[in-house]
């Protein structure tokens, strides 16, 4: 009989298995003292490893994880382990949640890693589940500047090694450019101001006007709107970095927000005025506004000067690609009358009550436009 | 990546939330939503499988090595869940890279590797496992379930002969059956079993079932859905679920177009993760409010496994990229891909109607040939090749 039952059950095709095997998902930080994570594993795998389900009724309860996590964390430490520069790192585990994941409920565990020697090379040894599970795989992903470095470990692939300096200069290089170009484009306030300094390029009041112009006076205007701005903000950009000045965040973001209302009001009143020195002034202060955001993105020490080249390289392409789109659309609607009589008057109006709603905003810490709102 | 001073209300922080979320959501960090407290500690967050293994370690000796092996390999195929198989790797220890092994777990071992779609490794093992012991009937079933998944009908059919003087008759013909009637002899396979079935008596509940799949499939094939279902109905209360034979009615449901049945299978086995995609067909052809968040669900898992870097598509995968997706070409790849280690009916299928759907009908033509050559009978394939014999010609 036992032959025949084992037959029977052996005719079976080859199955398709839609479910995944198991992983766990390890995410880590770097900090100063070595690491914060997130530790997802599933309750499917914790239940053969350590029995979850005490009442044996096949439903794994809350109750049933929540007075186990000491267990559980306990079970989990003891098959990680990381070191920094050789030394050993102390792994904590914080109170646990819960998860749901494509493939099932998952417990989430806060960890503090703090390494006695943080510094590269790191190395993670990972050994979760594979005693009773050949198949498990440890997903780590450990955050970094640019792309974050990922392992799958498996039991003849355990240890993930961390170098954080991994990241070359040139790549170090193309992530602030891409930082740089994308803030500008997000940067609203700066595209408006910009914009409102490109509108009339090539316009003269009108005794001075050419009427044969072409592009020539335009592309004049261009070329020195461009170049104050971008000679004033890479200097205050650098000042600020370098700490050798450092203003209050929200006194630059009203400045910036008022540089839009100058912007817009010369559009409506002093057309004729030469706007390099609207653009140079104001460029000064959005130099700061620039050097807030690279404070912000955790700079690898060390690399200072390439990273603040590098960004401010961004910010010029991406600076640039906003006046390629413009200029053509701008040249071509100053061949109708009715962009210097109708659509320059609306814009600076406009241009201006959004600069000053946005200066009252930031001055005042008040809400006032919607999309705004947090 | 930052968009601004965190301490300045900015317009755009919307639109920048919303590129940090597409960014996180396209880079290889896993999509992980937001960790929670449950409610209260009677909250049910998983369900544990019948008969679930709570050994804290491998078992050490040879014959509970084996025992415990062949216990998860059950359980992986009534529950198709593949961690089964890693328990059973685990279970075998060193024995799992022993050349010499004994053959009882070269037996386990092999039905591990033919689970994990690794045949060659598989076939491998069993004709050491012949070499071992030459009169072993499981050995020969085995070989011959791998031979006919991929083709192979000849060696097969010579794999089910051996058996004639092994086992019982039933067996044998259920074999022979399922080989023939994929070579141009169904309705004559399928009048033998019945037969052959009709003059048995009392049959293990497993075995019963086998051979009421066995006739459900040529049934299907041959286009009598009457028939079909009244095998698989009796397949399904022959013996406790199993997710194969699920899967099997799920697909013939869909085909069916009874989605409103498939939708009621779900709700009841659940835990069977095989019945997701056909679920999220059936919702989705029915333009069902839930259809987004099933396709969604997929989607997530089938990302999951590719993040393992051991994903290989199936004809599975084929069908979400085909029908839920509506990626025809990216489908057809996947199909092709499949086909090059499986070669059932439903294989050749995802291949036909992926190949038709991108406008590429000459891809199937490896397909096509195939059929021709073994003759294969299939009411779905044969429309199919009319359709794409068209599309060729104009």
């Amino acid at each position: 009989m036992r032959i025949f039952v084992l037959t029977v059950l052996m005719l079976l095709a080859p199955q398709v298995y839609a479910h995944k095997p198991s992983d766990s998902y390890l995410q880590l930080t770097p900090t100063d003292q070595g690491f914060t994570g997130e530790w997802r594993i599933a309750l499917r795998d914790l239940e053969p490893a350590i029995g979850l389900d005490r009442d044996a009724d096949r439903k794994i309860t809350w109750g049933e994880v929540r007075t186990r996590h000491a267990e559980i964390a306990n079970y989990a430490l003891t098959r990680l382990a990381i070191t920094g520069n050789e030394a050993p790192c102390e792994i904590r585990a914080g109170a646990q949640l819960v998860d749901d994941l494509s493939d099932g409920a998952y417990t989430v565990m806060p960890l503090v890693v703090t390494c006695e020697r943080n510094a590269a090379p790191w190395t993670l040894d990972y050994s979760l589940l594979f005693d009773i599970d050949a198949t498990h795989r440890g997903l780590v992903t450990v955050a970094a500047t640019g792309a974050p470095q990922t392992f799958a470990l498996s039991p003849q692939n355990n240890r993930a090694t961390l170098s954080a300096g991994e990241a070359g200069p040139w790549r170090q290089f193309i992530d602030m450019a891409r930082e740089g170009v994308w803030h500008i484009w997000i940067g609203y306030d700066h595209i408006l101001f910009l914009l409102a300094l490109l509108l009339p390029a090539g316009l003269r009041a009108p005794r001075q006007r050419d009427e044969n112009g072409g592009w020539a006076p335009m592309l004049k205007d261009v070329l020195m709107l461009v170049t104050a701005f971008t000679v004033a903000h890479s200097i205050t950009l650098s000042l600020a970095a370098l700490k050798i000045i450092s203003l209050p965040p929200r006194l630059i973001e009203t400045a910036i927000a008022l540089s839009i209302v100058v912007a817009g009001m010369r559009l409506r009143y002093a057309i004729a005025r030469p706007a390099a020195w609207i653009a140079f002034s104001f460029g000064l202060i959005h130099g700061f506004g620039f050097a807030n955001v690279l404070a912000d993105l955790q700079l690898p020490p060390g690399s200072l000067a390439l990273s603040l080249f590098a960004f401010n390289i961004g910010v010029e392409l991406g600076q640039c690609a906003i006046v390629l789109l413009a200029l053509p659309l701008i040249r071509y609607a100053q061949r109708h009358t009715f962009y210097e009589r109708a659509f320059m008057p609306v814009a600076a109006v406009l241009i201006s009550a959004v600069g000053l709603a946005w200066s009252l905003e930031r001055g005042a810490g008040i809400s006032l436009l919607t999309a705004s709102s947090q | 990546m930052t968009c601004f001073n965190n301490s300045i209300v900015t317009p755009g922080r919307h639109i920048c939330a919303a590129l940090v979320f597409l960014s996180l959501a396209l880079s290889s960090v896993p999509a992980l939503a937001a960790p929670y407290r449950p409610a209260s500690d009677a909250v049910v967050l998983a369900t544990a499988p019948a008969g679930a293994r709570t050994s804290m370690s491998g078992p050490r000796d040879l014959q509970s090595a084996v025992a415990q092996a062949a216990a998860d390999v059950e359980l992986a195929r009534s529950s198709g869940d593949p961690r089964y198989l890693g328990y059973a790797q685990s279970a075998l220890g060193r024995w799992w890279n022993a050349k010499d092994a004994p053959l009882t777990v070269v037996l386990i071992r092999a039905e591990i590797h033919q689970h994990n779609h690794s045949f060659a490794a598989a076939i491998a093992d069993l004709d050491r496992a012949l070499t071992l012991d030459p009169r072993n009937a499981q050995v020969r079933l085995t070989r011959a379930a791998i031979h006919q998944v991929q083709g192979n009908y000849s060696a097969a059919a010579a794999d089910c002969r051996s058996l004639a003087l092994l086992v019982e008759p039933l067996v044998t013909a259920d074999c022979m059956s399922r080989v023939s009637s994929h070579r141009g002899e169904a309705r004559s396979a399928y009048r033998k079993l019945q037969a052959l079935r009709d003059r048995a008596g009392e049959m293990e509940p497993r075995q019963r079932r086998e051979i009421e799949l066995t006739l459900a499939d040529i049934s299907t094939r041959l286009g009598d859905a009457k028939s079909a279902r009244q095998h698989l109905e009796r397949a399904l209360a022959a013996a406790d679920a199993d997710a194969y034979t699920l899967l099997t009615y799920a697909d013939f449901l869909l085909d069916q177009r009874e989605y409103g049945q498939v939708a009621v299978l779900f709700d009841r086995y659940s835990e069977y993760a095989d019945l997701l995609l056909r679920t999220a067909l059936a919702a989705k052809a029915t333009n069902s409010a839930h259809a987004g968040q099933l396709a969604q669900r997929l989607r997530d898992q089938y990302a999951a496994h590719q993040r393992r870097g051991d994903f290989a598509p199936s004809r599975d995968y084929a069908r979400f990229l085909l029908d839920i997706e509506g990626k025809a070409s990216a489908a057809l790849d996947a199909a092709l891909f499949n086909w090059q280690t499986q070669r059932e009916p439903a294989d050749a299928l995802i291949v036909l109607r992926a190949a038709i759907a991108a406008g590429r009908p000459a891809a199937a033509e490896p397909v096509a040939a195939f059929i021709r050559q073994h003759g294969l009978e299939d009411v779905r394939l044969a429309r199919l090749l009319t359709r794409i014999a068209q599309e060729r010609r104009s």
